[in-house]
């Protein structure tokens, strides 16, 4: 219990904010002030800074009425639409798995988060083996079942898929973890109870386990959500966001304009409008928390 | 508490003392050079050329920025923009003229006049134009390389062929490519990228161009262009002497060459090395052919000096050593890091006499008939928009006439002349 005077009490809070503040007004706030003043701007970043020309909302308004970004944010929700579900789905299904008390468990559970630690250089290289349309392991899978696999990440139908593909198999087993201490920290006497009333175990999932996680898997969602928005490294990687622009997606824009085409008003303005839709789902995530939090 | 403090301040002191004095001594110039070509198989090779200036220019000590192809822009960009930008840096031809045209890198007349630089006697006349903007030297060529057509002459033993000669046009190529091609036993007659870098120089070679010579218009859907580009996909889709996308599966075209699976591959010099180890049958180089006439790749590393440097002189020298001294092209020649550009004909014959490739005096031949890439500000953007239409060609999801019609009007609308 605090015992000083209330001003003490505040200079004690101001004094162990300070450094988490100053960090976060350096490292955090100042960029986005300084990236959305940018983006005000007409900068060629490989000429001074005093070349640069006020242009106002010009950056934001050639982002809006070019096809470029909707293009872009078409690859993005495409990305979450077919990563945000699988992830989810497979992460649960993964902890239930590692949940279970049988003996090597803990050598399974290194096993399956061993993709998470691994970089995603060497994990792209796998999935460039796995996914060849002629010797790649899926295709051979796919062909034992009397189905032509496509030519994966050459393909501007199957890039996207591909590339998801690759993400679940290197970030199910982080999300797994989240899901499993969630599992652990149920209470079993609530799975007893269920079970002597005769409720079987498909039952007991529904009716109680997946209630009791919904929080957790609320988070993910939110989190996954807020990620995906930002995927650049598997793209970039993997795709370099072909073929054929096939794979672009914003963040992978937003580097090719600052350090490609050297547009850094332009690639600014792409930030600020990613910072709004990160910041669009954040309010979302406040508005739903406590309902999904409580269950109604 | 009191000592404690005495003691921290007195640390603080000495600490600040110890940085100020091990950075700029009176004595010692630190010049920054970042540079990328280097690799990892040529690092140790610019370490020692680097130690070799240190050892003849006594108070100047390099710090070597080496990266990869793509971190090195990356960075350099960052620094740039943030007023860190090194002294000297390395840059390729395309990437060269966008800093050029933007004053990125500083012009060499005067500096090598003060520096006694004579830059003309120096390096070979066509590589020093190369490397100029405006009438004016704007970079130090470091080293020049070429593409070629290189052919497995096992393959054309085995199909009664003549190998190519220099005379040969595109209608030669195609009829050999067309005798020893068996797509069902994955054996490919020919290899040559379909993307931009490619499409530049073949529209050239047959009288085309993605502008007019004067750069005041886009041409991208010239007729010439339009033949060129289905010509280039009928390799792919209609005569199928060269693998698809899925037929490639994967595979680069270097493994595509050295497996015995293609006959001819246009590619640059720099991949004679590799192919010199992993090749176990004889290969050659002849001059790339041509349709109305002939066109060639033209690729130089060249080093600038930084528009913010304080030390241009010293960085110019800096260039000139790593370009120009004997122990520097010596090096250079020993480890194949593709051609010195000095003004030396005892060079070239050093060079020649470095087998395989059999005829490498089609590297030299070759340069007759350079074309460079197109000379713009927003180059990097003529590329981002050509480049996905031709993919789309190759994988045929566009015809070659919407290709070029849009990026023409993409090119029209987006791109300042």
């Amino acid at each position: 219990m605090y015992q000083g005077s209330p001003k003490d009490r505040n200079l004690t809070i101001v004094l162990f904010l300070a450094p988490v503040m100053l960090v976060f007004l350096v490292f955090k706030a100042a960029p986005l002030v300084m990236t959305a003043g940018i983006s005000l701007l007409d900068w060629d970043v490989l000429k001074p800074f005093s070349s640069a020309r006020f242009v106002g909302m010009k950056n934001f308004s050639k982002w809006f009425s070019s096809g470029e970004l909707w293009n872009v944010l078409h690859h993005n929700l495409t990305y979450l639409g077919l990563y945000v579900p699988a992830v989810i789905v497979l992460s649960v299904l993964q902890a239930l798995v590692l949940n279970q008390e049988v003996k090597g468990m803990r050598v399974f559970r290194a096993c399956f988060y061993l993709p998470v630690i691994t970089s995603w250089v060497a994990g792209a290289i796998i999935w460039r083996f796995v996914l060849n349309g002629r010797w790649g392991f899926v295709n051979q899978w796919l062909g034992s079942l009397g189905i032509l696999g496509p030519n994966w990440l050459e393909d501007p139908h199957w890039a996207m898929p591909g590339v998801v593909m690759a993400c679940l198999w290197k970030d199910t087993g982080y999300y797994a973890l989240i899901v499993l201490a969630a599992l652990k920290s149920m209470d079993k006497n609530c799975f007893e109870a269920a079970r002597v009333d005769g409720a079987g175990p498909l039952s007991r999932f529904f009716r109680i386990t997946l209630p009791l996680l919904s929080p957790t898997l609320f988070l993910l969602f939110v989190y996954n959500l807020m990620s995906g928005f930002q995927v650049f490294e598997p793209i970039y990687i993997m795709t370099e966001g072909g073929p054929a622009n096939a794979t672009t997606v914003l963040v992978e824009r937003i580097y090719r304009y600052a350090f490609g085409l050297y547009r850094m008003g332009d690639a600014s303005a792409l930030t600020i409008i990613l910072f709004l839709l990160v910041l669009s789902v954040t309010v979302l995530q406040l508005a739903f928390e406590k309902r999904v939090s409580h269950g109604t | 508490m009191r000592k404690f403090a005495w003691t921290a301040a007195l640390f603080l002191v000495v600490t600040a003392l110890f940085a100020n004095g091990s950075g700029d001594s009176d004595e010692e110039l630190t010049l920054r050079y970042a540079s990328f070509s280097a690799g990892e198989n040529n690092a140790a090779v610019l370490e020692q050329m680097i130690a070799a200036y240190e050892e003849a220019h006594p108070g100047v000590v390099i710090e070597n920025e080496n990266a990869g192809f793509d971190d090195h822009f990356t960075q350099l960009v960052t620094k740039i923009a943030s007023g860190d930008a090194p002294d000297a840096f390395e840059l390729n031809m395309e990437n060269f003229l966008a800093y050029a045209i933007r004053g990125a890198v500083k012009p060499l007349g005067d500096i090598a006049e003060q520096a006694g630089i004579p830059l003309s006697e120096t390096y070979a006349p066509g590589v020093l134009e190369s490397c100029s903007y405006a009438g004016e030297a704007h970079a130090i060529p470091l080293m020049f390389s070429t593409v070629l057509s290189i052919y497995n002459k096992q393959l054309f033993d085995e199909a009664g062929l003549a190998y190519p000669t220099q005379d040969w046009t595109w209608s030669d190529a195609q009829a050999a490519a067309e005798k020893i091609a068996q797509p069902e036993n994955d054996l490919w007659g020919i290899y040559t990228p379909l993307q931009f870098w490619e499409f530049y120089k073949v529209t050239q070679q047959n009288g085309g161009g993605l502008m007019t010579s004067d750069g005041s218009q886009f041409t991208i859907d010239s007729p010439e262009n339009l033949e060129t580009l289905k010509f280039m996909v009928s390799r792919i889709q209609d005569s199928h002497v060269m693998p698809s996308d899925t037929e490639l599966a994967g595979r680069g075209d270097w493994d595509l060459f050295v497996d015995g699976r293609v006959a001819m591959i246009h590619t640059g010099v720099w991949a004679f090395t590799e192919f010199a180890e992993r090749c176990d049958f004889p290969w050659a180089v002849e001059v790339e052919p041509g349709n109305t006439r002939k066109a060639t790749h033209f690729f130089a590393n060249v080093g600038c000096v930084s528009r913010d440097t304080e030390h241009s002189v010293e960085a110019l020298e800096f260039l000139h050593f790593l370009a120009s001294d004997p122990s520097s092209v010596t090096a250079r020649l020993e480890a194949q890091w593709e051609l010195p550009t000095v003004n030396d004909p005892s060079v070239l014959e050093r060079y020649l006499a470095q087998t395989p490739p059999e005829n490498k005096i089609a590297v030299f031949n070759s340069l007759d008939y350079a074309v460079r890439p197109p000379a713009l500000e927003q180059y990097q953007e003529l590329v981002e928009i050509v480049n996905p239409k031709l993919e789309m060609v190759r994988l045929g999801l566009m015809s070659p006439e919407e290709a070029l019609r849009t990026a023409q009007a993409e090119a029209e609308a987006r791109i300042q002349l």
